[in-house]
């Protein structure tokens, strides 16, 4: 290569630097989250003097910032001999750092979290807390959000379960008062709640529940078990549910904005990832989030709210029309019994729609059971009274097999039947609950109207013409008994995800924790219904006594 | 379903038995807590007056109550710890299943001990004498009505039969095993029902040779669950 080329690559290169140069810098220079975070310390360090500080004067001034974590959820937020440690205190420490400040903490739960914010016992919040439409009024969240967990499903390995779709009559376990036990009911999901995360593992393990659904992030520590990881996966993951940290609402604003920034920082230059790796946590959503706030339009310093970031999950509950005239009951119940009353399902439109529909079926379940058991009390009855060996000893083998089956298992069986005939649905769940409980009954009553028909064959034996309504006259109150019997056993029909009113008040009590009336209310609905169910027993086999009385003797 | 009886999933059948036996002890406790309960209320009963009023108002809402609800209540609604002689104690499902068989075993056993009362004081001993029979029926009746626990996950047999048929994603082969277990629970039932026959049979004989006098029909058993 000769010297007058080398010359020439000089000038070229040096013409590009130059128009390099001339070409004006990019926007983000100017309105770039790393410039607006220092302007807005900078400014909080202007106001250390002023006589009421907000809380990021607070911070930087102090060079204190005192941090709402949890004490006990391993990897997030963890304390063991004084000593914190996971992905939140990584990230809260990084935070402090950037403000010049120390992370001092403070150990909150779910349900005092909020209120120490209010009550300023700290300054921020990042307490593995999903940020929903509901919790805004409560307190600033802070956005970007550092973290999202969803609704992880997890069973065993080789268990074909690929989609909501295969849930059906699948023994799933979750947590009572879970967002999203609704969705696993109306997917035909035989649902088993569960007081605690911790014993959902331990139903997994012994096999009580075919699969367990929970936050992803309660599973992390249990896939770093070698033998848990080898027998069990995620099968599916729904509901995505934000996590969020939020700063008070009386002077936190700043704060809250300086964070944004410092996270849109953090997720760009990947600190984020780094940290959720270093505490082996999933890094899925925080690897999204890096390419959104790496990309121009997003890596910018907005004035109003970033266009990148997510929304909350929404979680508003419409009260219903009475919301007011319910309050004004629940006080005064509350002054009659001294404590906490309180009457969810009935307070928004949500909760009054589940409980009308559960009413609803349970009523059409209790017809349908009722009737079933009449039907059967016949059937089985003229089938065991009859002379015909064909048709007495079937029937025979029947009401065994009815009378062995508990009917726990009996409704499993058909729903089992049902799900290889149909596609699971509500309807289909409840006509499976109908026809167990009218025949399980109606083989028991069946068999007390043959034993009934044969005390008259000997007392009356010119013919059977006539017996058969005497029998049945006869058993009328091993009959009742059993109607009775099938209007005690419509709960039991929630096992199967028959969308009836103890699956409604479950679902009503995932939002809200006003347990003990929801419950309570389902013991007197039930009560008063099988009481109203014993009175029209009774009655109607008084009369029906007395008609067939009447005949009887007239014949 | 081929080959399912003749090579049954390994583990099956012990942990079948050993469900089984959970179903027995519920039954156990439940009968035990039922006689505790149950007496006293149909003692009450024989008393006149308010005491004989409450107590059979107790007995009528206790039938009502339908056992899967109490289960549920006891289980959600209640704090599960309860603190017994200042040491926190958390009852385990069996005995959340058994408290919430009570109220059906307590009316149970309050109406059978009244009858047995009432025909002893009419000098009808053997009628009296029936409520052995009657109670042996309800605890098989109980063994049955136990496998409700499957719905808190108490491991019962009903729970070991869901989590094996499972696996199988053949409707034939999970009826094969729920099969299986109709069979146990229906042999434990028969040979329940057997064993209240030949009390029935003994307590009778009993009687005779005593030479007590012809007595009343028994009162009604109850029939299934």
């Amino acid at each position: 290569m000769g010297c007058a080329g080398m010359t020439f690559r000089f000038l070229a290169a040096a013409v590009l630097a130059l128009l390099l140069l001339a070409v004006p810098p990019p926007a983000r220079a100017a309105t770039s989250p790393d410039d607006a975070l220092q302007t807005l310390l900078d400014q909080a360090a202007a106001r250390c003097s002023a006589p009421a500080r907000d809380v990021l004067a607070a911070v930087v001034c102090d060079k204190r910032v005192r941090i709402g974590a949890k004490t006990d959820y391993p990897q997030f937020g963890f304390r063991n001999n004084g000593q914190w440690t996971g992905f939140e205190i990584d990230l809260a420490r990084a935070l402090a750092a950037r403000f010049g400040a120390r992370a001092e903490f403070v150990g909150v739960t779910g349900a005092n979290r909020i209120s120490a914010l209010a009550e300023g016992r700290v300054d921020l919040v990042i307490a593995t807390m999903a940020h929903n439409t509901q919790r805004d009024p409560q307190a600033r969240f802070v956005r970007p959000h550092y973290y999202q967990s969803e609704t992880a499903v997890v069973g065993e390995k080789d268990l074909p379960v690929a989609s909501m779709k295969d849930i059906v009559g699948r023994t799933t376990c979750m947590q009572v008062g879970g967002y999203e036990t609704a969705t696993f009911f109306t997917n035909g999901a035989r649902v088993l709640l569960f007081d605690s995360p911790e014993k959902l593992l331990d139903g997994l393990e012994a096999g009580s529940c075919t699969l367990v659904a929970y936050d992803d992030s309660f599973f992390t520590r249990a896939f770093q078990n070698p033998a848990f990881k080898a027998r069990f996966a995620q099968k599916l993951g729904l509901a995505p549910v934000p996590w969020g940290m939020a700063t008070p609402l009386a002077g936190g604003a700043d704060l809250a904005r300086a964070l944004g920034l410092a996270l849109q920082v953090f997720h760009r230059d990947g600190l984020m990832l780094k940290f959720a790796a270093e505490n082996n946590i999933s890094t899925r959503f925080l690897e999204e989030q890096r390419a959104v706030w790496q990309r121009p339009e997003c890596d910018i310093a907005a004035e109003g709210a970033n266009p990148c970031v997510l929304p909350p999950l929404k979680t508003e509950l419409a009260p219903t029309a009475f919301a007011d005239q319910v309050k004004a009951v629940e006080r005064f119940l509350s002054g009659l019994t001294d404590s906490d009353m309180s009457l969810p399902m009935l307070a928004t439109e949500q909760a009054w729609a589940l409980l009308k529909d559960g009413i609803a079926n349970t009523f059409i379940i209790l017809g349908g059971a009722v009737a079933a058991t009449l039907v059967f009390t016949l059937g089985f009855g003229w089938l065991l009274s009859s002379r015909s060996w064909l048709a007495c000893w079937p029937a025979r083998l029947a009401v065994i097999l009815l009378q062995s089956s508990p009917l726990v298992l009996s409704l499993v069986i058909a729903i089992g039947i049902s799900n290889a005939i149909a596609p699971f649905s509500a309807a289909t769940a409840m006509a499976s609950a109908m026809i167990v409980l009218g025949l399980t009954n109606g083989a028991n009553a069946g068999q007390a109207v043959s034993e009934s028909m044969a005390t008259l064959r000997l007392e009356r034996p010119g013919g059977d013409q006539g017996l058969f309504p005497l029998a049945i006259g006869r058993a009328r109150k091993q009959i009742e008994a059993f109607v009775i019997s099938a209007s005690k056993g419509t709960p039991v029909a929630s096992f199967i995800g028959a969308p009836e009113l103890v699956n409604a008040l479950t679902d009503i009590s995932s939002f809200s924790s006003a347990r003990l009336t929801t419950y309570l209310f389902m013991i007197v609905f039930y009560v008063a219904m099988v009481t109203a169910v014993t009175e029209i027993s009774v009655a109607t086999g008084n009369h029906l006594s007395r008609r067939f009385g009447r005949q009887a003797a007239r014949a | 379903m081929t080959g399912l009886f003749a090579n049954l999933p390994p583990g099956f059948t012990d942990d079948l038995l050993r469900g089984m036996t959970v179903n027995f002890q519920i039954a156990g406790l439940t009968l035990v807590l039922g006689l505790g309960m149950g007496v006293p209320v149909a003692l009450a009963q024989l008393r006149r007056g308010v005491l004989s009023f409450l107590a059979a108002s107790a007995v009528a809402l206790m039938r009502a109550v339908p056992t899967f609800l109490v289960m549920f209540f006891l289980l959600y609604a209640l704090p599960r710890k309860v603190t017994l002689g200042g040491v926190a104690y958390t009852p385990p499902g069996t005995l959340i299943v058994a408290a919430s068989l009570l109220p059906y075993m307590a009316a149970y056993v309050s109406d059978n001990v009244l009858d047995a009362i009432r025909q002893w004081r009419r000098g009808s001993a053997l009628a009296a004498l029936q409520l052995l029979p009657n109670l042996t029926r309800a605890f098989f009746v109980l063994v049955m009505a136990s496998s409700a626990g499957a719905a808190i996950g108490v491991t019962e047999a009903i729970t070991v039969l869901l989590r094996y048929s499972g696996r199988y994603p053949d409707l034939w082969d999970r009826l094969g095993i729920y099969a299986v277990g109709v069979a146990c629970f229906g042999v434990t039932l028969q040979a329940g029902l057997l064993v209240v026959n030949l009390t029935r049979r003994a307590l009778t004989n009993m009687v005779v040779r005593r030479s007590v006098p012809p007595v009343a029909p028994s009162a009604p058993l109850p029939k299934g669950r």
